[in-house]
């Protein structure tokens, strides 16, 4: 083995050497950015999960989660005093009532 | 191992100390990346790399924990370093022979 060639060798695996440790980063650097990419828009939810809740949500209820029917029901059958006449009015009809109610006293 | 082998395995190893230690090896290792940069390798290594780690996580169905680190580089190192140009490798050798003569001398 001549000198020169002892010389290229070791010239070659110093190079080598560098160029690995360069890539070593490199790939290192590359992994760790797509992991955390990865964990950090797998945490946020997609458009898919919410419609998905969205879909799952009872259509009986209101956005409050109370039940709509019932609502509606304890709102129709709750009475109110009429303020003219001095009746108890059940609350459907009380829009009638009032108008007609009204009417009688402006007749008399 | 020939006794030829160890004797040029411990010559590189004084060689390497040396290197360091003069602050040559941080010199040339600036200048062979700057080259690197220039010659556009970083972009098309860090290219490599992302295919790869897209096509592991769609392999695996986008599940945690896909690729590891000596996976992606045994599939990475050998493309890696066929990129470098001739032309940044003579220049580098260059460099790191001058220094060889330089300290035998």
């Amino acid at each position: 083995m001549t000198e020169q060639s002892i010389t290229f060798d070791v010239a070659e695996s110093l190079f080598e050497d560098m160029i690995s440790i360069i890539i070593r980063q490199q790939t290192l650097q590359a992994l760790t950015n797509h992991i955390s990419r990865t964990q950090q828009t797998s945490s946020i939810p997609t458009a898919q999960t919410y419609t998905k809740e969205f879909n799952q949500r009872d259509p009986n209820k209101d956005i409050f989660g109370q039940d709509k029917i019932k609502l509606k029901t304890s709102e129709t059958s709750r009475y109110f005093p009429c303020e003219n006449c001095g009746r108890k009015i059940a609350g459907s009809r009380y829009a009638q009532h009032i108008n007609k109610c009204l009417d009688r006293k402006r007749k008399w | 191992m020939t006794q030829q082998q160890e004797e040029l395995d411990q010559i590189k190893s004084q060689i390497q100390d040396h290197l360091i230690s003069s602050g040559n090896y941080d010199i040339i290792n600036k200048q062979l990346k700057l080259k690197l940069y220039e010659s556009g390798w970083y972009d098309k290594v860090s290219q490599l790399t992302n295919q790869q780690l897209t096509e592991s996580s769609k392999s695996n169905g986008n599940d945690e924990g896909q690729i590891n680190f000596d996976q992606l580089m045994a599939n990475v190192k050998p493309k890696a370093d066929e990129l470098v140009s001739k032309n940044v490798k003579q220049e580098i050798m260059e460099k790191i022979k001058d220094y060889l003569e330089e300290i035998i001398q």
